[in-house]
């Protein structure tokens, strides 16, 4: 898996990269919208992280670019700009995702994931699985070992979020954004509420515990200690 | 000054026009005068040649009968060769020679001329008749009087037009300043305000209800809304500065700390986390004042659409369910009307999610939370009530303003802005928030939304 990195600012840009060549990815980075579009020409990447202000050649220009030569790799936008309009504009620009900054690192990794999926949709996954944990989503049936476990929806919709970020941290507002499919910033623990709940469902009584905390960033799910 | 130029031309042509009319009529009646005199005398002279011949004739004139024959200038019987048969002229013109006056007639035959007696200029109309023996009667009367007094009146008429010109511009000036002080006012207001950045000066109206009036009522509103929007984005900046320096000031100092007392690697993760979360609530914090500032100042764009109550509702109690549980708070909903508002539904359903964060935040365990919704007339009501710790009479209206947090409850965890966002949305919709609490017993809040779209906040801020 292949990810063009297009960003000016060269500490954001060393975060960004280090943080996907850790979960496994080949890493471009090039710094200006003509650069990126020539890389994008000659390489076939698998997803793109463009800001959208750049020297030379702006970020929605490139994109737009990029759609008019009918590449179609996934591009998520990054921007300082955070108003429904700027979003409406980038995804208007043929981009697929809009991150605001500043962002945290996990948010970004689940979002490349989701858009990886997407264009890469393999149909056949109506089970996943964690450890001795597995999850059919026809059925919608729930096993860790031989014990069937019962999930209301948002936890089975939780759940499943996990599962298909396995390893990767999720955000508190990822969570929310995900779940209840709205932007709200709880002041009370409405999320801490939930993951403690699937929690105690999916991990109490295991000793190898599925869902860990990572203090100040969120939630993850991990099949390997 | 353009203006005063327009003006002048304006009154100078309109003057020309009436004096052109005033003209044109005075001479065509003098002349139509002149005309009918002639024809008299015309008529009375060849009745008599008729009657008697030349001799009656000349009878006649030397008995001077007709009113005016002092005017009469020449009489002259012709033949058909222009053969003079017979000449009279007035006493006083016996210098001229009939030859110079034979000449000039044949010539302007029918028409006024003018004849040079002795550098004297005399203007002279004449008509003819033929008479029964083949020869011609011509007359000709003098007509200088009217030649005259009509080009007396153009020189005097030209000699005015001079101070009239003059008067014209000042008057010009005059009036054009006159209408044009209110704009003059608005000149100078927009170059004091262009000048000093201060946005609080007003130009005031004359009170006339003109076009002018409305611009300058208009270009007011317009200050005042931009002062309302500068205000807004100062106050906001105020706060962000202000109260972003506590949650910065902790982050560095867990970061600075860390570097100076820490030695394992434990202690450095301790610290990145604590910035991190403290990062995380100075963004959340900068949002919310900012999504504040949007909705006070009218510059939030709200998408505006029929929203159904109910759904909205029951979806914002699903997302307290699980917390309402844990807390072993009892989130009642009581039945709720099936009725749908005009409104930006998430932003609505933010303004509820935090009402009810709120209240379950602040209701003790065991207790109990109430979200009911009516319908009033024109408006719908959305009620979130609690048994919790209430809040002191005194502070109620403290509650919605920024960053207040109660001194009982500074200990809990919140930014402080909760409240002031949900009237801020509440208010851009065009509604309002109440509350009712006495401590010890719980509160209620009350948003009060209009049904119908009705103006937002942003509109009313232009009608002021």
């Amino acid at each position: 898996m292949r990810i063009l990195v297009v960003e000016d600012d060269k500490k954001i840009a060393s975060f960004i990269r280090k943080g996907l060549e850790q979960s496994g990815y080949a890493v471009d980075h090039v710094i200006d919208g003509e650069e990126a579009l020539q890389m994008a020409q000659t390489n076939p990447y698998d997803a793109a992280v463009v800001d959208i202000m750049l020297p030379r050649m702006d970020g929605l220009s490139f994109i737009e670019e990029l759609r008019r030569r009918n590449i179609s790799t996934p591009v998520i936008i990054l921007s300082a700009k955070r108003t429904v309009d700027d979003r409406i504009r980038g995804l208007k620009a043929g981009g697929d995702d809009y991150l605001t900054k500043p962002f945290s690192f996990s948010e970004l990794l689940v979002r490349i994931h989701a858009l990886l999926r997407r264009t890469s949709m393999s149909p056949s996954a109506v089970k996943l699985t964690a450890g001795d944990l597995s999850m059919d989503l026809v059925t919608r049936e729930v096993r860790r070992g031989d014990a069937q476990i019962e999930l209301q929806p948002r936890e089975f919709s939780l759940l499943e979020f996990f599962l298909r970020n396995k390893g990767a941290v999720l955000s508190k507002t990822v969570i929310m954004e995900h779940v209840w499919d709205y932007h709200f910033d709880p002041q009370t623990n409405v999320v801490d509420v939930l993951v403690s709940r699937l929690r105690s469902k999916v991990d109490r009584g295991f000793d190898r515990k599925l869902i860990h905390t990572i203090r100040g960033v969120g939630y993850v799910l991990k099949d390997t200690e | 000054m353009r203006l005063a130029f327009v003006f002048s031309i304006l009154f100078i042509f309109s003057f020309l026009v009436l004096f052109g009319i005033t003209y044109v009529m005075l001479s065509s009646s003098l002349r139509r005068d002149d005309r009918e005199l002639i024809r008299m005398k015309l008529l009375e002279l060849w009745t008599h040649y008729q009657l008697g011949g030349i001799l009656n004739m000349r009878r006649s004139i030397i008995s001077g009968s007709g009113a005016a024959s002092e005017r009469l200038f020449f009489i002259r019987i012709t033949d058909r060769t222009n053969t003079s048969k017979f000449l009279y002229l007035s006493e006083q013109r016996q210098e001229i020679a009939p030859a110079q006056l034979e000449k000039a007639f044949t010539e302007k035959s029918g028409k006024p001329f003018r004849l040079k007696l002795n550098g004297d200029r005399v203007f002279l109309e004449t008509a003819s008749v033929l008479l029964f023996d083949g020869n011609i009667l011509q007359i000709g009367i003098n007509v200088s009087p009217r030649v005259l007094l009509l080009s007396r009146l153009r020189i005097t008429f030209a000699f005015c037009m001079i101070p009239l010109v003059l008067l014209s511009f000042v008057t010009g000036s005059l009036i054009a300043a006159r209408s044009l002080k209110p704009i003059a006012g608005l000149n100078s207001t927009v170059r004091s305000i262009i000048a000093t950045g201060d946005i609080s000066s007003r130009i005031s109206a004359r009170g006339r209800g003109d076009e002018l009036d409305d611009l300058v009522i208009l270009f007011n509103r317009m200050l005042e809304r931009i002062e309302v929007l500068v205000r807004g984005m100062r106050s906001a900046l105020d706060s962000v500065a202000h109260d972003l320096r506590t949650p910065m000031t902790r982050l560095r100092g867990s970061a600075e700390l860390a570097l100076r007392t820490s030695k394992q690697a434990g202690d450095y993760r301790e610290a990145l986390q604590d910035c991190l979360e403290e990062s995380e609530l100075i963004l959340k914090m900068l949002n919310t004042l900012m999504d504040i500032t949007e909705a006070e100042t009218g510059a939030m764009k709200l998408n505006m659409s029929e929203v159904n109550l109910k759904s909205l509702i029951t979806e914002c109690v699903d997302v307290y369910r699980f917390v309402s549980e844990e807390k072993e708070i009892s989130l009642e909903v009581s039945s709720l009307p099936d009725v749908s508002v005009y409104a930006d539904a998430s932003r609505i359903r933010q303004a509820v999610l935090n009402l009810v964060d709120n209240a379950i935040k602040y209701t003790p365990q065991k207790g109990r939370v109430g979200i009911d919704a009516q319908e009033v007339e024109h408006t719908v009501k959305i009620r979130v009530s609690d048994n919790g710790i209430g809040i002191a009479e005194d502070e109620q209206q403290q509650i919605f303003n920024r960053l207040y947090r109660s001194p009982h409850t500074r200990s809990t965890r919140g930014l402080g802005l909760g409240l002031s966002f949900v009237h801020a949305i509440v208010r851009a919709h065009g509604g309002e928030i109440q509350v009712e609490s006495e401590p010890g017993k719980g509160s209620s809040f009350t948003i009060i939304l209009p049904r119908k779209p009705i103006l937002t906040h942003a509109q009313n801020l232009t009608k002021l």
